[in-house]
């Protein structure tokens, strides 16, 4: 078994799947996971930071981690940033956005940019794992970006993504993967939080896309 | 830091001799565009230092808390003493502002902690904004990949799941931007938690002795 595969038997050994489990049509199942994080720099360097995700039935997520979260709504078409060092929630209207449309539409310069910088997904490798199918994909995108995307098709849930830049890797894996809806309180934004609500998207704040590399010693 | 506060205690203990206190008068002007209080601490800084009138026997350590780092470095231009060791807790990496001074320091270490806001916060708006920016991007894909999904849509799925785990890469180097000094130093990072004030107690700076070279 590669050590690929025995990470990822890692992820869904403490998981409370229900055997032989499968997705309505387009009602995919609520999803309550740990994920971890991890970032390894081209010194050597590697730091892990721990966080949460939820899925709900009615398509509402949400992803925490040590620096914030971030509440995605498909029903109000809302992303929600919540900061819970100022106690201030951000909630984003999507509706201004004009970027809703995918690889497959019709779509501007800056959408065939990102397409572009990120590739075409091939798939290499299917799986099996707790019963569950495993597509991975990879993709090889521009300035050297690989990234690859494992998905539980018939969860549809991303368990495990990976993005190598020359500087660095960055991996998302989802772990302790429980198939139920979450506390809908999860959803909303705590008591207490000053709440801003803005219409997307937001303007960067200049034309630098990524920081300088920091120069990381070992 | 106060004369026999657990932290001022364990400096000296460290370098053998109580620590002589600089405190920058103006430090509620830290902010864009001019930052005039670290400025002028800088250039009164580096007056004080010079007062010293060290002789090259002399040792000379700095540690500076939080903006006190980069008083500390628009100090560097000025100062007549090299620094043998230079330690910055939670100093916010500011693009807005100047870097340590070359040969500055023989030893330089950036201690932060990976989840301490303040430091965030007091670095520049690019850096804060990029950095919003891109956690935006990240949730407006995963809403978009949400969507999709919901439509049985799997090329889109994978397409805007991919963009948001790419902007979540690029999201967290612009945090991290906040806290890897990129001027010679010794980054030293905490990722247990620690809050901005945790970095001026005596348990991280017991932890980081070794690393920055002061055992």
């Amino acid at each position: 078994m590669s050590r690929s595969s025995i990470c990822f038997v890692a992820v869904f050994a403490a998981t409370t799947l229900a055997a032989g489990s499968s997705r309505a049509q387009g009602r995919p199942p609520g999803v309550v996971a740990d994920i971890e994080i991890t970032v390894s720099t081209s010194t050597g360097q590697t730091y892990s930071k721990p966080g949460h995700y939820y899925r709900s039935k009615d398509g509402r997520t949400r992803e925490d981690s040590s620096t914030g979260s971030i509440i995605t709504d498909i029903g109000s078409g809302t992303v929600t940033l919540l900061n819970s060092t100022t106690k201030e929630a951000t909630v984003i209207s999507t509706s201004g956005d004009p970027r809703a449309t995918g690889p497959t539409g019709a779509r501007g310069a800056a959408g065939a940019a990102a397409s572009q910088a990120i590739g075409s997904f091939v798939p290499f490798e299917q799986a099996q794992i707790e019963g569950h199918a495993v597509t991975k994909a990879r993709a090889n995108g521009a300035s050297g970006r690989v990234q690859e995307l494992w998905t539980a098709t018939d969860l549809g849930l991303v368990v495990f993504s990976k993005v190598d830049s020359p500087d660095r890797t960055m991996t998302r894996t989802l772990r302790n993967v429980s198939l139920r809806e979450p506390d809908p309180t999860v959803f909303q934004i705590p008591e207490g939080y000053t709440v801003k609500h803005v219409t997307g998207p937001l303007a960067p704040p200049g034309s630098v896309a990524a920081p300088p590399s920091p120069g990381f010693r070992p | 830091m106060d004369i026999g506060s657990p932290e001022s205690v364990a400096i000296a203990a460290t370098f053998g001799v109580e620590p002589l206190r600089f405190r920058w008068t103006d430090n509620s002007a830290i902010f864009p565009p001019f930052y005039s209080g670290i400025y002028d601490g800088g250039y009164a800084l580096a007056g004080f230092i010079n007062s010293l009138q060290l002789s090259a026997q002399d040792n000379l350590d700095v540690v500076a808390h939080s903006h006190g780092g980069n008083v500390v470095k628009i100090a560097s231009y000025f100062i007549a003493h090299p620094i043998r060791h230079l330690i910055n807790l939670g100093t916010p990496i500011n693009y807005d502002l100047p870097l340590l001074a070359s040969n500055a320091a023989f030893h330089y270490c950036q201690v932060s902690s990976y989840t301490d806001y303040v430091q965030f916060s007091g670095s520049s708006p690019v850096q804060v904004g990029f950095y919003a920016y891109f956690e935006y991007e990240v949730g407006y894909y995963t809403y978009l990949a949400t969507s999709a999904l919901f439509d049985d849509n799997w090329d889109d799925f994978w397409y805007y799941s991919a963009l948001a785990a790419s902007y979540q890469a690029i999201a967290d180097s612009w945090w991290l931007s906040t806290k890897l000094a990129l001027d010679g130093a010794n980054n030293i990072m905490f990722y247990d938690g620690q809050s901005h004030a945790d970095l001026h107690e005596p348990p991280v700076w017991n932890a980081i002795k070794s690393s920055c070279a002061l055992n």
